[in-house]
């Protein structure tokens, strides 16, 4: 299992291009109609703060690569200038995005991303631009994926 | 092939206090997925099919009692990571398309319903979806016009999936919201939807990602209400 000093050590050797790709992907999500992943955290107001909680087995070896993921997804957002990322702090996007890269527990302890769950139903990416032209603003895009349903 | 930037990263993730709440979540193991749905058209159903398939053989379904069971406990008492599809807004064409299919795979859906667009009259029922940012994707799907469930379909889908209550008219709620808009949105609307279902509503669901943490107004009507859960865009919180 990973101690919280292994995440921040794996965290300095992050190569950021996947995670930007992931990003990329997320903008030609159509909320409106497709199945859209998150990730939630669960809070107990009702007991100590400091509770320890133990998830299912098979995640064992993935909630640390979460942490550090979601951390990363989150500084790439918001990195975006205020009028793309709308009244949301980054880690709104970056759960999902999380959601999408780290989907379920492969049976090798890797993580099995959302887009093959769909794979058969992906429409062709649009080219860089494209994306921005299905709606009429960034804005639009990001506060499609960021309502998330809410 | 951009490196890591460890000073840079901290400064960004340090912004917004969500964000370290939400590593201390995942660390902790407290975090649970949901895939959210909104429109589920007939012409996408074959898509939904695959995934929920997929669903049912790479994760549990999730129900109230298990929620309940992993907040008291603080176990996940499965082998494998829960999911939950949320689907939201109470369209007809959830009980025409996404129902059969999370029947068919035995796979529990949360249903998060504003409680009075049953209630408008079918000819409104477009107009009231515009007017309160309910996207209808097809709208020329049913040809008489009804696009949201009617009671009968909720009640049977109460039967097997669970029902949350996601305001009264899709409504937002804000730090500026008035007292008697909040009353209606939260504490009525779980009233109402609880009388037409005949059970309790224990889930409510912001719009827009607003938090129970950072609406301290709406605390008192959330209490009030007798609400259990709270749910938003990054997190579910048991609040009772």
């Amino acid at each position: 299992m990973k101690e919280m000093q292994d995440v921040w050590e794996d965290l300095k050797h992050q190569e950021l291009d996947k995670y930007k790709e992931t990003m990329e992907y997320c903008k030609t999500r159509v909320t409106a109609n497709e199945g859209i992943p998150a990730v939630l955290g669960l809070d107990d107001l009702t007991a100590p703060w400091d509770a320890v909680w133990q998830g299912p087995e098979a995640e064992k070896e993935l909630h640390g690569a979460m942490a550090a993921a979601a951390m990363i997804f989150a500084s790439l957002y918001e990195k975006l200038e205020p009028e793309e990322l709308g009244h949301y702090p980054g880690i709104a996007p970056a759960m999902s995005a999380l959601a999408e890269l780290f989907f379920r527990p492969g049976t090798d302890g890797e993580a099995v991303p959302y887009r093959d769950v769909v794979k058969d139903f992906l429409k062709q990416q649009p080219k860089a631009g494209e994306a921005d032209r299905q709606c009429e603003t960034k804005t639009e895009l990001l506060s499609q994926q960021q309502k998330g349903g809410k | 092939m951009e490196k890591f930037q460890m000073k840079e990263f901290l400064q960004l993730v340090s912004r917004d206090k969500r964000t370290l709440e939400m590593f201390r979540y995942l660390m902790n193991n407290s975090y649970i997925r949901v895939v959210n749905y909104h429109n589920t058209n007939p012409v996408d159903a074959e898509r939904f099919e695959a995934e929920i398939k997929y669903f049912s053989q790479h994760f549990v379904p999730v129900t109230l009692k298990d929620l309940g069971q992993f907040f008291e406990t603080k176990v996940w008492p499965y082998d494998k990571p829960g999911l939950i599809p949320a689907i939201f807004e109470g369209f007809r064409n959830h009980y025409d398309v996404i129902l059969p299919i999370l029947d068919k795979y035995h796979f529990t859906g949360w249903f998060y319903l504003p409680s009075f667009f049953m209630d408008v009259p079918v000819m409104d029922q477009l107009a009231f979806s515009e007017a309160h940012d309910l996207n209808v994707s097809d709208k020329n799907l049913y040809p008489d016009q009804r696009v949201a469930m009617t009671w009968d379909e909720v009640r049977e889908i109460a039967g097997r999936h669970e029902i949350c209550c996601h305001t009264g008219n899709h409504f937002e709620i804000t730090k500026e919201t008035s007292q008697e808009d909040m009353q209606r949105e939260i504490v009525e609307a779980k009233r109402y939807l609880e009388e037409k279902i005949g059970r309790e509503v224990e889930v409510f669901c912001w719009l827009y990602g607003e938090e129970y943490h950072y609406n301290e107004k709406a605390h008192k009507f959330l209490k009030e209400a007798g609400y259990k859960y709270v749910v938003s865009n990054l997190k579910l919180e048991r609040i009772r």
